[in-house]
């Protein structure tokens, strides 16, 4: 098994901490993992994206040329990247953001309305996490309750009312895509 | 101890803190301003130096400085930067202090880019800066080596008394993977006497000096260096050998641009592709001429390709270990610019099938 990841939005909506997220619930389950972000001139509301595998082999390159699933936050990085999608694989998109479908049709689309199910969860700063839950529920790779331990560990610090926001999110994220099969 | 996901540029100096580096002097330069960030953070709380200094050039001479007291030290930069570090460079290896310097190389020449690249080969095992001196040049591939690696370069430093560095690219210093920190088991501390650590009632003087008038005693200062060149070449050659038995075509590349290799030979194997294997120097200088000369002597061998994130300077010590035994081409991408798995696939196919596709 291998899963590599491609994570891409604005700067600001929580990409590449989603990234390290994902890294950290791989390693709970005693995955290999890389994590490589693009870096350069990027500022809030610019693009920022990274590559994310989870593997229970050697990591080889931390570069990959096509991506096993996909979480697209924003338009611009979908034009970017939709090409970068393996044939089959999933594109998570956020539906709120991204007005255009996908020209692709050899993969597995997901429309989730993510900056609506935030607000719903009490902030748009948890988007990410909506997200996240979507993948965990479109993929499989990492598990619900792996997921949960970890963003117990990541938010825990930062209060009750924080940490119960972000399980809300992952679960609105989750939930969504369950009712759409 | 339990793996941490780390970024490497903070990995690498939590690495020399383990190691007991006791300063670190930097000016922050992107693709590794988390480095000074990180020991900006830790070593004041650990009691040990840390000081941005006013400039690069400020900064190799306070090395220069710690290390004549035979203190731990480090810095890093990044490829404009370790330009600038060059006079100093030279001063310490002339002077025959031990310390630590990382590089996370980026595009140039010039100011260049921001991106990874591996252009500096030449400046790090060539002698950067004037007359006749090495260092030792370690090229990780992965975030564990280069902290094993760093932790090693400081006990490799000292015991041969010259500037170690760890010649890294932009890719290592920003990505993240899971290190094992903890584990440092140091070789037998060396002999530090020579260190300026004040006459306490006797000492012999210490003299920490580079400049010799008389050309009969610098030539033998230079010869002695020498000496510990030799000792170095026999003892301290690194290098990581893949599937290199009975393959078709020789790979050779370091760092980030062997881990992209690697992947290419894993995916030709399970297509059934050609036997491919890679020799990756983990000592740049060191060279690894004799596991190039051996695996190029194979029978099964036609070609050599060196694939690096530059013009092509590697396959310069490569056409030299293989010494016209084997045609030796080069690919590459530059400033800034990493070869994809799949230009590298096509350049390998290219070559397996006698040039054709």
């Amino acid at each position: 098994m291998e899963e590599q990841v491609l994570i891409a939005g604005f700067g600001g909506q929580g990409v590449l901490s989603l990234g390290k997220i994902l890294c950290f619930a791989g390693m709970k389950k005693d995955y290999n993992v890389s994590w490589l972000p693009s870096y350069g001139p990027e500022v809030r509301g610019g693009t920022a994206n990274c590559q994310v595998i989870v593997s229970d082999q050697e990591i080889a390159s931390p570069m990959f040329e096509a991506s096993t699933a996909m979480l697209i936050f924003n338009e611009p990085s979908l034009h970017k990247f939709e090409e970068w999608a393996r044939p089959g694989s999933a594109i998570l998109l956020n539906a709120s953001l991204i007005a255009s479908p996908l020209t692709r049709q050899d993969v597995r689309a997901y429309y989730v309305p993510a900056s609506e199910l935030a607000e719903q969860a009490g902030s748009l700063q948890c988007l990410n996490i909506v997200m996240l839950g979507a993948y965990v529920a479109a993929c499989h790779t990492v598990d619900e309750e792996t997921v949960q331990a970890v963003l117990t560990e990541t938010f825990g610090a930062k209060g009750e009312a924080v940490l119960q926001m972000n399980l809300r999110a992952l679960d609105l994220g989750k939930t969504y895509i369950q009712t759409q099969k | 101890m339990a793996k941490i996901l780390m970024k490497g540029a903070e990995a690498i100096a939590e690495a020399a803190i383990e190691a007991g580096c006791q300063a670190y002097f930097g000016y922050p330069i992107t693709p590794q301003n988390e480095v000074p960030e990180y020991f900006a953070k830790r070593m004041p709380k650990l009691g040990r130096t840390f000081l941005q200094a006013e400039s690069e050039l400020a900064s190799i001479n306070m090395v220069y400085g710690a290390a004549s007291a035979g203190v731990r030290v480090m810095t890093s930069s990044s490829s404009p930067g370790i330009a600038l570090m060059q006079e100093g460079i030279s001063y310490l290896a002339a002077s025959r202090l031990p310390c630590v310097i990382a590089n996370f190389m980026r595009g140039g020449p010039g100011l260049g880019g921001i991106q990874p690249s591996q252009a500096d080969y030449f400046q790090a095992t060539r002698g950067g800066g004037n007359g006749d001196y090495y260092l030792v040049v370690y090229a990780p591939a992965t975030l564990q080596e280069m902290c094993d690696l760093t932790k090693e370069a400081f006990d490799v430093a000292e015991q041969y008394r010259l500037p170690v560095m760890i010649l890294a690219d932009g890719t290592l210093g920003q990505m993240m993977e899971p290190v094992e920190l903890g584990n440092y088991v140091p070789r037998t501390k060396a002999d530090m006497t020579w260190a300026a650590t004040g006459f306490q009632g006797g000492k012999p003087r210490s003299i920490i000096n580079s400049l010799y008038i008389q050309p009969e005693e610098l030539e033998e200062r230079c010869l002695a260096m020498f000496d510990t060149y030799r000792e170095i070449q026999a003892h301290e050659i690194r290098v990581e050998e893949f599937h290199v038995e009975g393959a078709q075509l020789i790979v050779g590349a370091y760092g980030t641009m062997a881990r992209i290799v690697k992947s290419v030979i894993m995916q030709l194997d399970q297509a059934g592709g050609p036997k491919v294997g890679l020799v990756r120097p983990i000592t740049l200088w060191p060279f690894p001429q004799e596991a190039f000369a051996k695996a190029a002597a194979q029978e099964s061998v036609q070609a050599v390709l060196s694939v690096e994130m530059s013009m092509g300077q590697m396959v310069e010590d490569i056409r030299l270990a293989v010494n016209g035994r084997k045609p030796v081409s080069f690919f590459g991408r530059t400033g800034g610019m990493i070869p994809t798995a799949k230009e590298v696939r096509e350049q390998i196919l290219a070559l397996c099938n006698g040039g054709k596709e």
